[in-house]
C-alpha cells in the first residue's frame, strides 16, 4: 500500500480530465485484484482440488450472493461492526487522555510502567477466558475484548508521543512565555498528533483481532461466528465468502486509518511505524 | 517513593525554571526504577489479596493470591505446569524459527529488487493488515487439529510482521554508501553482502521483535482452537471448570513467558542497532 501511494503521482499527470484521473487512480488496484482472481481460478483449473478443501472464486461468489439474498450477511456484519465501533470509542476515550497524562508525568510513568509493560507484552486475547467468566457470551464480552486489545497500543503510542516532544521546541515556547496550558495546546498536542493517529491505526487492527477471537471461539454472533459455523458444516464456499467480507472491511478500516495518520503527520517527514 | 517526592519539592521551590519533564531527562535512575517497581508490584499483590479476602466479590471472579499460588504449586507438583509450559515453548520456538527463516530472506528479496517490490509489496501489506486469524478455521480444515496447525498459525502471524519491516529496511540503505561501493567496483553480490546486509541488520532485529510479539498471539490462538495441551489449553479448561484460581495462575505464568520473550527480543534489537544511534 505504501508503494501504491508512491506510484500514483507517476500515473496522474496534470491536464487530464477528472474521470480519467479517477480511472487511473483505481486502475492498478482493479488490475491487481483481477490478476488475483485469475490466478485463483487458474489454480482451481490446474489442480482441480476438492471444493470442500479449496473452493473456486465462482463458488465463493455464489455463496456470497446467497448469503446476501437470505439476509444472513448484513446482520452478521452489523453485529461485528457495532461491537468494534463501541469498543473503539471507549478505547479512544480512555486511552488518549490516559496516555497523554502518563506521558506528562514521570512519576505516573514510573508507577504504571510495570503494568503497561505486562499488558504490552502479553497478547490481550489471553484474557478472553477470564472475560468470558466475567461477562458471559454476549455482546458485552466482545466489546470488552476490543477495548482490551485496542486501548494498550493507543495508550502507549500517546505516552511515547508526549515523551519524545522535542526539547528545543518546549524551550523556545517557554522562553516566549507560554504557560503550561498553552504549551499543551500549541506544542505538545500538535507534536503528539501523529503518534495518536498511529496508535489509533494500531488500535483498530488489534481491536479487530480481539473481536475475531471472541467471535470465532465463543460464537456470540458476528462474522467470525458465521465463518466458524460454515466450517463446522464443511461449507467452505460460505466460509470463504464471509472471510473475504471481513478481510474487505479490515482493509477499508485500515486504509482509512492510514490516511488519517498521513493527514495528522503532514508536517513530519517520516511516520513512526 | 520518597525520592520522587523529594525531587518534586526541590523543583517546585523555583517555579521559574521548573523544567518540562520528558523521559529523555531521566528523572529517575535505573536503580530507583527497579526499587519502585518492586514495591509497586508488591503493593499490587497485597491490594489484590486484601480485596479478595475482605470484599464480597465472589471467589469465581477474584480468587485470593494465596489461592492462586497454592494452585500453581499443586500443578507444579502434579507436573501439569512444567510439561505444558515446555510444550507451548517448544511449539513457539519452532514456529518462530520457521518464520524467521522464511521472512528475512523473503523480505530482503522483495524489498531489495525494485520490480518485485512493485508487484508484490501491496500483497504483503494487504496480508499484513488483514487479521490472519480469520484463516484459523481454514487451517484446521487443511492441516487438521494438531500441533502442525499451531505452528502454521504462529508462522502466519509472525511472517508478515517481520517481512514488512525487513522490506522497508532494505530500502533505507544510504545511497551514498551504495555509490561509493559501486565506484570502487563492487559487484552486485558484493554490494549486497558488504553494504546492504549490514545496514539492514537493525531492521531485521526490529522485524524479529515484531514477529515475536505477533507470534505470541498466534501461539495463544492456536492453543484455543486445536490444543489438547499447552498453556492456552489449561487456561480455557480451567475457565470451563470454573476453577478461577487455576485460570489466574496460568495467566500469570503466560504473562511471565511473554514478558521474558518480548524482553529478550528487545534486548537483541538494542544490541544489534547500537551502532546506529
Amino acid at each position: 500500500m505504501a508503494t501504491a501511494t508512491v506510484t500514483e503521482p507517476l500515473l496522474v499527470k496534470k491536464g487530464r480530465p477528472l474521470w480519467l484521473r479517477l480511472v487511473l487512480r483505481v486502475l492498478p488496484g482493479i488490475v491487481s485484484f483481477a490478476a488475483f482472481i485469475g490466478l485463483w481460478q487458474l489454480l482451481i483449473v490446474v489442480f482441480d482440488p476438492n471444493p470442500i478443501l479449496f473452493p473456486g472464486p465462482g463458488e465463493v461468489g455464489e455463496e456470497f450472493v446467497t448469503a446476501w439474498r437470505e439476509g444472513e450477511l448484513w446482520p452478521a456484519v452489523s453485529n461485528s461492526m457495532r461491537a468494534m465501533f463501541i469498543g473503539l470509542v471507549i478505547s479512544l476515550v480512555v486511552g488518549i487522555p490516559l496516555g497523554l497524562a502518563i506521558g506528562m508525568s514521570p512519576t505516573a510513568d514510573l508507577l504504571t510502567s510495570p503494568y503497561l509493560w505486562a499488558f504490552f507484552a502479553m497478547p490481550r486475547i489471553a484474557l478472553a477466558p477470564l472475560m468470558i467468566v466475567f461477562f458471559g457470551f454476549g455482546m458485552e464480552v466482545k466489546i470488552w475484548l476490543v477495548v482490551l486489545s485496542a486501548v494498550v497500543p493507543i495508550l502507549l503510542s500517546c505516552k511515547e508521543g508526549v515523551q519524545t516532544v522535542d526539547e528545543s521546541l518546549v524551550n523556545a515556547a517557554r522562553s516566549f512565555g507560554a504557560g503550561r496550558l498553552e504549551m499543551f495546546a500549541k506544542v505538545i498536542t500538535p507534536y503528539t498528533l501523529p503518534f495518536i493517529a498511529s496508535g489509533v491505526r494500531n488500535g483498530i487492527s488489534r481491536g479487530f483481532v480481539g473481536l475475531l477471537v471472541i467471535e470465532l471461539t465463543v460464537g456470540s454472533g458476528g462474522i467470525g461466528t458465521e465463518v466458524m459455523q460454515s466450517m463446522r458444516n464443511f461449507n467452505t464456499g460460505r466460509m470463504f465468502a464471509f472471510a473475504s467480507t471481513l478481510i474487505a472491511i479490515a482493509l477499508v478500516l485500515i486504509s482509512l486509518s492510514r490516511r488519517l495518520e498521513a493527514y495528522a503527520s503532514r508536517w513530519r517527514e517520516e511516520v513512526a511505524v | 517513593m520518597t525520592t520522587s517526592t523529594a525531587g518534586r519539592v526541590t523543583t517546585s521551590t523555583t517555579p521559574e525554571v521548573k523544567p518540562f519533564r520528558t523521559s529523555r531527562k531521566r528523572v529517575y535512575s535505573r536503580k530507583q526504577r527497579w526499587i519502585v517497581g518492586v514495591i509497586n508490584i508488591t503493593c499490587f499483590f497485597v491490594a489484590w489479596q486484601l480485596l479478595a479476602v475482605y470484599s464480597d466479590i465472589p471467589q469465581l471472579f477474584l480468587p485470593s493470591v494465596t489461592d492462586v499460588f497454592r494452585e500453581l504449586k499443586e500443578m507444579s507438583d502434579e507436573g501439569i505446569l512444567w510439561s505444558n509450559l515446555a510444550i507451548s515453548a517448544w511449539i513457539y520456538v519452532v514456529g518462530l524459527v520457521i518464520s524467521i527463516v522464511i521472512a528475512v530472506p523473503l523480505g530482503l528479496f522483495v524489498g531489495g529488487i525494485r520490480i518485485v517490490d512493485r508487484i508484490l509489496a501491496p500483497y504483503v501489506w494487504a496480508v499484513y493488515t488483514t487479521p490472519r486469524l480469520i484463516l484459523m478455521p481454514l487451517i484446521l480444515l487443511w492441516v487438521g487439529i494438531n500441533d502442525t496447525a499451531r505452528v502454521v498459525i504462529i508462522v502466519l502471524s509472525a511472517v508478515p510482521a517481520t517481512m514488512v519491516v525487513v522490506m522497508e529496511g532494505v530500502k533505507t540503505v544510504d545511497n551514498s554508501l551504495l555509490n561509493a561501493a559501486r565506484s570502487f567496483g563492487a559487484s552486485r553480490l558484493r554490494l549486497f553482502r558488504s553494504v546492504v546486509l549490514p545496514s539492514t541488520v537493525p531492521f531485521v532485529a526490529t522485524g524479529i521483535r515484531m514477529g515475536v510479539s505477533r507470534g505470541l498471539i498466534g501461539l495463544f490462538i492456536g492453543e484455543l482452537f486445536t490444543a489438547s495441551n499447552g498453556i492456552g489449553y489449561i487456561i480455557t479448561l480451567a475457565q470451563k471448570e470454573f476453577n478461577s484460581a487455576r485460570t489466574y495462575g496460568m495467566l500469570m505464568i503466560f504473562l511471565f513467558f511473554c514478558v521474558a520473550v518480548v524482553g529478550l527480543s528487545q534486548l537483541l534489537e538494542r544490541k544489534v542497532s547500537a551502532w546506529r544511534a
